[in-house]
């Protein structure tokens, strides 16, 4: 950065006489529960991460329902129910076969961020498929949890398996709802 | 004026003294972070100086304090002289536009705890929320070398800056420059930290003609960032237009609205990191969410081999703007780091 212009930014902020405030003054995800998934795809099995971010005004009751003995904290066995009960609000299929998912692990935030609107629960579950041969293939994924307030993101990650092509994606118009085309290739 | 304002105002002020004084550039960013570093009692710097491979070079968000934990130096527990001389390491590493976005986040989140923002967070005992100016953090990873990598990192709520250096290239990826608001006054001027941002995006699809906009826009809505903080090394499948089928002067429109992010990183590194994207246009995908009208809510994203940008309005609010610039070949200076 040159000087004369560092100079002329200082000067300015030099004559500050004031600040305009915004009208809003919340800086955090309100009254949607964010739910962002990506899958991974692989030879025999699929694999989902999912972010999932209660704003601050539905905190509460997406609280109330992890915190089953209302003592404010959640506990493992909560943790592990409320990740059960995500994943049967999940349908996932390949090539017209329903997937079985499992939950391979979470991880809950604060109470406190939770409140905030910035708490991200994250879980990992995945589901294995029969060994796909070589040529095109289809998944489909669908996210209903919380359909009442939630907000949806669904992305698949480039396969780390060379073999694996993604040839095509689409959505639904708020993202419950994902197929996907790839292609095997040989070796 | 109430006296914690005119406190933050005076941090400004000191600290854009301090910058004036660094010089621009990866190399003239070694004696400005040494001078700093000496400037520091041991407490802090032992929370400003970390090894170059310490989990700090991840620990970064959008995220104000009393929500997310920074280990790092917080410019608002240094005295003015020290906190002018962290400015002026930041400075040393960007470009002037890319300072004055940085300056510019800061103010708006001064303008955001001016505004009372954050008085309603912090429940359950963790203690307040804190936005402004004081709530930013200075790391240094790694010691400042001429030839042997080293990193500044420095961010708050909405703004998370990681530029590692390795001799004289440099990366910004990842980054995350963020605005809340969009839009304020600022001694009578109206200030938009990601204006040309939004307003340059809302240009090149008003550019595209009809049938480009069919493999433009997407058909869903995208309510916040696919890979914002705390997803390094992850590539999403792209999608939108590829950059090939775009004419001569839209391709320049994208680049330019690149730039935007790239840019923020000091004019030697940018000129690299933007040959590396224009080489790379063939593989190149603009993706558009929402509105096609400035001043409409939309979301946008750049992807190819060596970038990825997103632009996102959280929740139909826009007055609060996140993006993300990415490399995914050389996020940290992972690149870089080959020998």
């Amino acid at each position: 950065m040159s000087a004369p212009i560092r100079l002329l930014h200082l000067l300015t902020l030099m004559t500050i006489v004031g600040f305009g405030f915004p009208h809003s003054t919340e800086a955090h995800r309100l009254d949607e529960y964010l739910q962002a998934t990506r899958i991974s795809i692989e030879l025999d099995r699929v694999g989902l991460e999912m972010n999932l971010t209660p704003g601050a005004a539905v905190a509460d009751t997406v609280f109330a329902g992890i915190d089953q003995d209302r003592n404010g904290t959640i506990s493992p066995v909560e943790a592990a129910a409320y990740a059960r009960l995500v994943i049967t609000s999940l349908k996932l299929s390949v090539d017209g076969r329903a997937c079985e998912l499992k939950v391979d692990g979470s991880a809950f935030p604060q109470l406190a961020d939770m409140h905030n609107g910035e708490g991200i629960i994250r879980l990992r579950a995945s589901a294995k498929i029969p060994q796909s041969a070589i040529g095109p293939h289809r998944l489909a994924f669908a996210n209903t949890h919380r359909s009442d307030i939630g907000a949806y993101l669904i992305n698949a990650l480039i396969p780390k398996d060379g073999r694996i092509r993604i040839t095509s994606q689409s959505r639904d118009t708020l993202q419950n709802e994902f197929k996907m085309e790839y292609k095997v290739n040989e070796r | 004026m109430k006296r914690s304002a005119l406190a933050s105002i005076l941090i400004l002020l000191v600290t854009l003294a301090g910058a004036i004084a660094a010089q621009p550039g990866p190399a003239a960013a070694v004696p400005a972070a040494n001078a700093f570093l000496a400037m520091l009692e041991p407490g802090e710097r032992a929370k400003a100086a970390f090894p170059f491979n310490s989990p700090q070079k991840t620990n970064w968000s959008n995220l104000p304090n009393g929500i997310y934990q920074r280990n790092s130096l917080r410019l608002g527990n240094l005295t003015p002289a020290k906190r002018s001389a962290a400015l002026a390491v930041v400075a040393a590493v960007l470009s002037a536009d890319g300072y004055r976005k940085v300056t510019d986040i800061m103010n708006g989140d001064e303008v955001l705890r001016g505004a009372g923002g954050g008085q309603t967070g912090g429940r359950g005992g963790r203690g307040g929320v804190t936005f402004g100016a004081a709530e930013y953090y200075i790391a240094i990873l790694g010691t400042p070398s001429a030839t042997t990598p080293w990193m500044v990192q420095f961010g708050g709520h909405h703004l998370a800056i990681n530029v590692t250096i390795v001799g004289q290239n440099n990366v910004i990826t990842p980054s995350l420059p963020a605005a809340q608001p969009a839009k304020y006054t600022l001694n009578g001027q109206t200030i938009r930290p990601l204006g040309k941002e939004n307003d340059k995006g809302f240009a090149l699809i008003g550019a595209l003609n009809a049938e480009q906009r069919k493999q433009a826009i997407l058909n869903y809505r995208v309510s916040d960032l696919v890979l914002g903080p705390g997803e390094d090394g992850k590539t999403i499948q792209p999608e939108g237009i590829l950059a090939t089928a775009l004419d001569a002067n839209q391709q320049a429109m994208l680049l330019d609205l690149a730039h935007e992010w790239v840019g923020i990183l000091n004019d030697e590194g940018a000129a690299a990191r933007m040959a590396e994207i224009r080489s790379n246009l063939s593989r190149t995908y603009f993706a558009w969410s929402g509105a096609t009208e400035n001043g409409g809510l939309a979301y946008f994203r750049i992807q190819g081999p060596t970038v990825l940008i997103e632009y996102a309005p959280q929740q139909g609010d826009l007055d609060h703007i996140h993006t993300i610039y990415r490399d995914p070949t050389n996020d940290y200076g992972a690149r870089l780091l080959v020998p």
